[in-house]
């Protein structure tokens, strides 16, 4: 992972979105925000500690938690409960030991309930990472899962 | 003028006033959670929503400005389930345990609770089970009594510019944190105890030391040496029922004396003797040429902040230690070489309208004397509850006086609880010394009063000495931000900067009553002046018991043993600790 | 899909081609625009009745109109779309998103602001680089930056990225993250318009109906406003999702009504059972709103509310306790937390709703939450809070025998989540 350059990057508030954004995303491959990360962003903007914890914590695609390589979003809103997020759920929780907001063991994925992503009409609907994942079965997540645990093998080889 | 009716009772009002005030004008009190006189309304709560006769749904009447011809309804039937209702939702949130709470009785829960007649709740109740954080010296932060107003936030942030908390999470989860499962103690916080006296509930709240003390006064062996703040004296009186600025000090004694502590002092002793240190190392700077400005640094709010947010000015603040450390220093030395007690078995209690005095108390530093200075800092509001324990009637005492050798104090030493009054207090004494004149006039009406920055230029032996006055925080952050800026191009804005961390000074430290509102600052500190303007002896240097500790003991003001014991050193604090 | 040149779908692209934009007629409506007075831009929208598309339905022209001078006027494009059920502006940014951003130009230009930004929801990321490439071939094309089409006027556009919060949608609470804060939104007034981003002028519209702004230049007032329902007319996206055999999003003049816009989306699967319109602040309806017209006017009419234009179709196998569920713990997920009434309510609303779900519910959870969404109506400080007895009373109303027996039988549903 390569440290973020603050210098292109106005040292006004109104960037902190785009620094939590950049930071992480760049500063580990664990997609969360480690306390280095957030001192530097702190210290870009000229915010103290309480202030920009404070505004990470009201934003939910931010954690100050270590999360999996692989962040997984399932939408459970109502159109795609309608059509099945609950069959996506629970073949996420067995096939990776996960229950919701937590990390798998091998640290590769972590699972995330969230609301709408604006994708209806191919719902059920996941995000893993940036990637928006549509038309869900259990099928298909099955092969996504699997194809991301060989790239991850393939990487650490 | 607007004219308005709220329940049928006319007002008239400014352009500007919110109907919140408008009521309080016609004598009408509508209900809040959220909202305090000194704070920006914040609009969370919803308890004063009120009926305006033709504008839609209900307003909220802290931030909702008066029209002319509105006619408002402030408790119809609908309002009054609809509050209620909203009341059960804030209940059921909060834990149930009134009884072990230490804001019992004077909490703003409770007394809405009460006012709307709660005798059920129709909510399963839930707490939300997080760690109570005790880490800060000063201050206990308690989130799951924490509803959410919001006060604190705005004051740490906005009133003191602190920020070392701010709203946190989202939702029902929201609470006020200093960050992602962080404690107050390892961060920026100063202990100031602003976001204490303004939490409606018993969410922050002083981090009490009333079982220790009591430990140490019923240990036979130990011998238990106190002395009292300046502001503490004109503002105790009101957890008896007594008015702010009432001057209550000798009842205090006495009270000390009837809960069994064994010596009496007064921190006005000490205020006089900082005077002198300070007067002479200000002296010394003039005749050096600098380096200017010299800061005070009785308040250790301002120090630690100082510390943090200043570090290039750390060389500027006197090395003077506060009041309450010098006295606890002497006691742990002279008072108890004076009466042959082993210091180990001295206990030094300081009562206190602070809660960073518990923190300065604490710094590692602070025991020069191979004794720590002070043991235990109690603040008014825990020394007012011991009293209580005790049974004693506090209005009733006829008052005695204390302890000779380190009690006696001046009119100056008396105004240091007040904003301007250590600046007032070192002009008299330093004025004197300089120019070998007696003053004229020894009230300094420029340094007086709540305005947030107070300048002067005085005129001293053919040099025009400019000071200035901050109090509260934020004003001080604004000064030495341009003080800093002034002294990089090489220009000196002041020579002598008095700075309290709290609004209207000592009077309105974190450990005074609550209901610390800057009205009853304001009349504390009025009580103070009024004590210095009765006092026979009203200069620092005049104080007998002072002139007696240099002649037996310290030498002279800047001597080596002063050095020792009454001096101390600052270190760099770093802004973004968690 | 309409073939008429005055809507959106019909400058749809695979993926954006500026030059195969301008191909088409794009940039007329800003050409148009240059030449006219700020004034007349603003009085061209106002004429064509455009409506705000985002949900509160404001006319776009009289908000532009209630802009005073300023140095420094902001013009900001709410994208933070996330309002469930609702996708239109996601189709327009991945497959119309010139139209969106000369709509934004000439926005600029009625208002007199000189920046722009565009709020994207942090969900977003791909539409967010997409977007990028399309300001950037903009100015390329001396189409946005600094002396527009070497004229006086020089407009730029910032994107902005939000973080996972559906209650930054809302125009104030958007304003409060553009800057850099926790999305609490303000009290209005004073307006946006009065004082928005660090407390200058700003107007903030949706993506859509910024969208529309191009097709009213380049075609006339008129010919929008001829288009559907008099009181609010011009063409609307509509996002159909659900038990329905072709969710999308499908244009159609404002006022169509449910049953011609549920047969466009293939119609329903199933045994129609419950409709939700507007969004999920919106009242849930049975079969009865087939026959309902989807415009503001008519749809106030009806008690209900237009909103995003969301329609979200549910068959005989969905089960009211478990929408009551995820309804409910939608807004405590979401709520911001600033004042009282919304912050605890939501909490509990959601916790009767879970237990109800999950076969412990009790039968006086249902009064108490109907009191509950009554009293944040009263007194939440935003719409958030206030419009969350709407769905609540709805699906109670409708369907309140299906939640008493599934109370009384302590039956559940096979999951919380």
């Amino acid at each position: 992972m390569q440290s973020v350059q603050l210098s292109s990057v106005p040292p006004s508030q109104d960037h902190i979105l785009e620094l939590f954004h950049k930071f992480q995303k760049q500063d580990t491959d664990q997609n969360y925000l480690s306390p280095n990360s957030v001192r530097r962003i702190a210290e870009h903007l000229n915010l103290s500690m309480a202030q920009v914890y404070g505004v990470l914590s009201f934003y939910h695609m931010f954690s100050y938690r270590p999360r999996g390589t692989y962040v997984i979003r399932l939408c459970d809103s109502l159109s795609c409960r309608i059509v099945g997020s609950l069959d996506i759920y629970s073949f996420l929780r067995k096939e990776l030991g996960l229950q919701r907001d937590k990390v798998s063991e091998d640290g590769l994925f972590s699972l995330e309930i969230v609301n709408c992503l604006g994708s209806c009409n191919t719902a059920p609907n996941m995000m893993i990472n940036d990637q928006l994942v549509p038309n869900l079965t259990v099928e298909k997540v099955k092969d996504y899962i699997h194809s991301l645990r060989e790239e991850a093998k393939n990487e650490a080889v | 003028m607007l004219s308005l009716t709220i329940d049928n009772k006319a007002v008239q009002v400014e352009t500007g006033t919110t109907i919140l005030e408008a009521a309080e004008k016609a004598g009408i009190e509508i209900p809040t959670l959220c909202r305090h006189e000194d704070i920006t309304p914040l609009g969370t709560c919803g308890m004063c929503m009120v009926e305006v006769e033709g504008d839609p749904g209900y307003s909220r009447a802290c931030i909702t400005e008066a029209r002319s011809g509105m006619r408002i309804r402030t408790h119809t039937r609908e309002l009054r389930r609809i509050k209620r209702k909203l009341l059960e939702l804030v209940l059921a949130a909060h834990p149930d345990d009134c009884l072990q709470c230490i804001r019992h009785g004077e909490c703003e829960l409770q007394k809405l609770a009460e006012k709307f007649e709660i005798r059920q709740l129709s909510y399963d109740q839930y707490t939300r089970g997080l760690p109570i954080d005790s880490s800060a010296r000063g201050i206990v932060r308690d989130m799951n009594k924490c509803i959410g107003c919001g006060r604190c936030v705005e004051v740490c942030q906005n009133v003191q510019t602190v920020k070392a908390i701010s709203f946190y999470g989202r939702g029902a989860d929201t609470i006020v944190s200093p960050g992602a499962e962080t404690d107050m103690g390892s961060g920026v916080c100063v202990n100031c105890g602003q976001c204490v006296v303004y939490c409606p509930v018993g969410a922050l709240h002083e981090r009490e030391q009333v079982d220790d003390v009591w430990g140490a006064i019923e240990n036979p062996e130990l011998h238990v040496a106190a002395q009292i703040a300046p502001a503490v004296r004109v503002a105790l009186g009101e957890e008896f029922d007594m008015e702010p600025g009432e001057l209550v000090i000798d009842k205090i004694y006495e009270a000390l004396k009837l809960l069994g502590v064994d010596t009496v002092f007064d921190t006005n002793f000490s205020a006089d003797l900082t005077i002198m240190e300070e007067g002479t190392e200000f002296l010394h700077r003039l005749e050096a040429g600098g380096p200017f400005p010299l800061i005070t640094s009785c308040s250790p709010g301002w120090i630690k902040f100082g510390e943090t947010y200043f570090p290039e000015l750390i060389d500027n603040i006197s090395s003077c230690k506060s009041p309450q450390q010098m006295l606890g220093a002497l006691i742990k030395t002279h008072f108890a070489e004076t009466r042959s007690i082993p210091p180990e078995k001295i206990v030094s209690l300081s009562i206190m309208p602070c809660t960073a005095k518990k923190f300065e108390a604490d710094r590692p530093e602070m025991n020069s004397s191979g004794f720590k200075d002070v043991d235990y800092v109690l603040t008014t509001r825990e020394l007012a509850r011991m009293i209580r324990q005790a049974g004693i009637r506090f209005d009733k005492l006829k008052g005695i006086k204390p302890d000779k050798l380190m009690s006696a104090y001046t009119g100056a030493g008396t105004i240091f609880g007040a904003t301007g009054g250590v600046m007032e207090a070192a002009l008299r004494t330093a004025y004197e010394l300089k120019t070998g004149e007696a003053l004229e006039n020894l009230n300094f009406e420029a340094v007086r009063g709540l305005e947030d920055t107070k300048t002067a230029a005085i005129p001293l032996s053919g040099q025009e000495i400019r000071i200035a006055v901050v109090h509260g925080l934020s004003n001080a952050r604004t000064l030495l931000s341009q003080v800093r800026e002034d002294l990089k191009s090489g220009g000196v804005p002041y020579h002598f900067i008095e700075i309290m961390a709290c609004r209207g000074g000592c009077v309105g430290g974190g450990g005074q009553p609550i209901e610390n509102s800057l009205y009853q600052r304001f009349k504390r500190a009025q009580g103070l002046y009024a004590e210095d303007t009765g006092m026979p002896v009203r200069k620092s240097h005049e104080n007998p018991e002072v002139a007696a500790l240099y002649k037996d003991y310290l030498q002279q003001p800047g001597g080596e043993l002063s050095h020792h014991l009454l001096h101390t050193r600052y270190h760099h604090r770093d802004a973004l600790s968690i | 899909m309409k073939r008429s040149r005055v809507s959106i779908s019909s400058y749809a692209m695979e993926s954006p081609d500026i030059e195969a934009y301008l191909g088409i007629g794009g940039y007329q409506g800003l050409k148009k625009a240059l030449h006219m007075k700020k004034d007349g831009v603003i009085q061209e929208v106002q004429e064509s009745k455009l409506r705000g598309r985002g949900g509160a339905g404001f006319p776009t022209g009289k908000k532009w109109a209630g802009v005073p001078q300023d140095e420094e006027i902001y013009l900001v494009c709410n994208a933070d779309e996330g309002e469930p059920g609702t996708f239109k502006d996601r189709y327009i940014m991945e497959h119309t998103p010139f139209l969106m951003v000369e709509g934004m130009t000439i926005a600029g230009y009625g208002v007199g602001a000189s920046k722009g930004y565009i709020y994207i929801r942090g969900e977003y990321p791909a539409i967010a680089e997409t977007i990028q490439g399309v300001l950037e071939a903009a100015r390329k094309q001396n189409l946005l930056g600094k002396n527009i089409l070497d004229g006086d006027f020089s407009f730029d556009i910032e994107i902005k990225r939000g973080g996972g919060s559906y209650v930054v949608g809302d125009e104030t609470a958007l304003l409060s993250s553009l800057m850099g804060k926790r999305g609490f939104p303000w009290m209005k007034p004073p307006y946006p318009t009065e004082k928005g981003l660090w407390d200058r002028p700003t107007v903030v519209n949706n993506v859509e109906t910024l969208t529309y702004v191009p097709l009213i230049l380049a075609h006339g007032a008129a010919a929008f406003a001829d288009i559907g329902a008099p009181g609010s007319p011009g063409p609307k996206l509509y996002s159909v999702s659900g038990n329905v055999n072709s969710p999308g999003v499908y244009e159609f003049p404002m006022g169509v009504s449910v049953k011609e816009l549920l047969k466009a989306a293939g119609g329903v699967q199933g045994q129609l059972k419950a409709v939700q319109i507007g969004g999920t602040a919106g009242p849930l309806y049975d079969d009865t709103a087939l026959s309902m017209q989807l415009d503001y006017d008519s749809m106030n009419a009806a008690g209900g509310t237009l909103g995003s234009g969301a329609v979200v179709v549910m068959n005989s196998k969905t089960n009211m306790a478990g929408v009551l569920d995820v309804s409910m713990r939608f807004f405590a997920e979401e709520s911001c937390g600033q004042c009282f009434p919304c912050r605890y309510g939501t909490r509990q609303l959601s916790y009767m709703a879970r237990r109800i779900a999950s076969g412990s519910g009790e039968q006086h959870y249902l009064p108490l939450m109907r009191e509950t969404g009554e009293v944040m109506r009263a007194t939440s400080f935003c719409p958030f809070g206030q419009s969350v007895c709407t769905p609540l009373n709805s699906l109670l109303d409708q369907f309140g025998d299906e939640v008493e027996g599934f109370i009384r039988q302590q039956d559940y549903i096979r999951e919380v989540i």
